[in-house]
């Protein structure tokens, strides 16, 4: 069972993501899987990236959407298992330093939906078919440094 | 619309002159001399050409005349006169054994790197990256990265496959834009008036379909399934034009009437589509460069009409990422879905749902056009 003190940071080196208004795009890079997470999911994913506790993440949901705190514990625990199973999560110590929440204050509260990971294996089935293909940084080239040869 | 001046080139020492890495040289130098032999061996079917690729100046030498012919067409459109040519930041050496009767000196690329099956061929690197190779069946060709050379052997053009003839070097010229921060994307592009739509989608989404009718319509065009994509330093993109060629499948060229006669079906069993190389039908709507305007997500609906209504970032983002990073000869990595993510941030974005009636896709196009520049 996952320790709501747990800490975790995107796996940057098989993943590449981006959250636009909320909504987290993930793509696994090393199996062509691709992920998309929106609202209650994005903000996991946002939070994950900026090295908050999936606690804190719970605190922030409770503060923005109406939803028990009970109810955003389940679904975040479920969430995290799920971005731990697909790898694209990996456990981590880094705290960062305290800074303002991002809750809507004195704002209305959002009406809440369970988060979901939507999961897309269509690029991921085409790759298992053929061998994978080599990243470009994989034969990044450089120029060798001064004083050597080639 | 006046292309966009090609950004300075990696600063790279030496050039041409400077010896390959060690475990290369005996490849890539005797590439060259091979080269070399079948000019002097066959000045008559020796071919040069200038092009502007995404702003760089390309320069084509083939020995080989029909060989010549079977490359050059897909970059008809990019061809510029050589008397103004623009300094030359890629050279092409290419020639052919049955027109020239000169052998490739390298019998295969086993003993060179890292190796990777792309496109029922082998793609190798060099350690260092600088030397990128691909061998099929009738053909091997290097690419110099630091010299900005391509020099390769064909046993004969007539045993070119389709795909070679319609995308002729994608493989090295996905990496060779790429060191020039031109990305190949997996979307169509069209443009009136300089402002470009971009079509991104997976295959079967619409994109030949969008970009065909709207060529059909008077669009300019600049691609349907390949572009080049540019970030320009005040945050705008601009799409290049790889290819003036399209692949269809039989029941889709029905759709477009005016493309049959052109048709080039294929020889091989995989090759199900018939290629169409679109020089031959519109010449004079064939787009070097396109500033990018708005982003059209193909759909296909079960509907009569066709429409669009706004798409979120996440979704032009989730049409274009996957297959633009994933599906290509080389992935882009982190950097390249970046570069993606600035794109749907950027530029207005919405879905361009199709339905039977194709003759109004150009009507819709227009009038999203209009819609995002007022």
């Amino acid at each position: 069972m996952l320790s709501l003190q747990a800490r975790f940071r995107p796996n940057e080196k098989e993943v590449a993501a981006k959250v636009l208004d909320g909504e987290a795009i993930i793509i696994n890079l090393s199996n062509g899987i691709y992920y998309s997470m929106d609202k209650v999911g994005g903000l996991l994913w946002a939070m994950i990236e900026a090295g908050h506790s999936l606690e804190e993440t719970v605190e922030e949901i409770v503060a923005r959407y109406d939803v028990s705190s009970e109810q955003a514990r389940a679904d975040i625990e479920r969430l995290a298992a799920d971005l731990i199973q697909e790898n694209l999560v990996l456990a981590s110590d880094h705290v960062p330093p305290p800074g303002e929440t991002q809750g809507p204050g004195s704002r209305q509260k959002l009406a809440y939906e369970p988060p979901q990971l939507n999961i897309y294996r269509d690029m991921g089935d085409l790759l298992a078919l053929d061998p994978p293909m080599p990243g470009l940084e994989e034969i990044p080239w450089k120029e060798p440094a001064a004083g050597s040869s080639g | 619309m006046p292309e966009p001046s090609a950004p300075s080139p990696p600063v790279r020492g030496g050039g041409a002159g400077d010896p390959p890495s060690p475990e290369c040289a005996p490849a890539v130098t005797g590439m060259h001399a091979a080269f070399a032999r079948a000019t002097t061996l066959r000045p008559d079917r020796f071919v040069v050409s200038s092009y502007r690729f995404a702003g760089h100046g390309v320069r084509l030498r083939i020995v080989g005349r029909d060989l010549a012919v079977q490359i050059g067409r897909p970059f008809a459109h990019l061809e510029i006169n050589e008397t103004v040519s623009p300094t030359t930041h890629l050279t092409i050496d290419l020639w052919d054994e049955e027109e020239t009767g000169v052998l490739c000196p390298v019998a295969s690329t086993d003993a060179f790197g890292s190796g990777w099956t792309i496109r029922n061929g082998v793609t190798r690197a060099s350690p260092d990256g600088r030397y990128v190779g691909h061998q099929l069946r009738q053909s091997i060709n290097w690419l110099d990265r630091k010299a900005q050379h391509v020099v390769g052997w064909t046993a004969s053009s007539k045993q070119l496959s389709l795909y070679e003839r319609g995308k002729p070097l994608h493989v090295f010229l996905s990496v060779w834009y790429n060191d020039r921060e031109v990305q190949m994307v997996h979307a169509g592009l069209v443009s009136k008036n300089g402002k470009g739509v971009l079509f991104p989608g997976m295959g079967g989404a619409g994109k030949s379909t969008s970009a065909l009718a709207c060529l059909c319509a008077g669009f300019d065009y600049l691609g349907d399934d390949y572009i080049g994509l540019q970030a320009l330093a005040e945050g705008s993109f601009v799409g290049h034009s790889l290819y003036n060629s399209t692949w269809l499948e039989p029941e889709h060229i029905s759709r477009f009437p005016s493309l049959l006669p052109h048709a080039i079906p294929g020889t091989l069993p995989q090759e199900e589509k018939s290629l169409i190389l679109l020089s031959h039908v519109f010449p004079k709507r064939l787009a070097r460069s396109a500033p990018i305007s708005v982003l059209a997500l193909p759909r296909i609906v079960d509907t009569h009409a066709t429409r669009f209504r706004p798409a979120s970032k996440g979704e032009a983002l989730l049409a274009l990422a996957p297959t633009s990073m994933l599906a290509l000869p080389f992935r882009t990595g982190v950097r390249g879905f970046e570069r993606l993510a600035r794109l749907v941030e950027h530029v207005p974005r919405y879905w361009l749902e199709l339905g039977r009636d194709l003759s109004q896709i150009p009507r819709r196009v227009d009038e999203l056009l209009a819609e995002v520049t007022g």
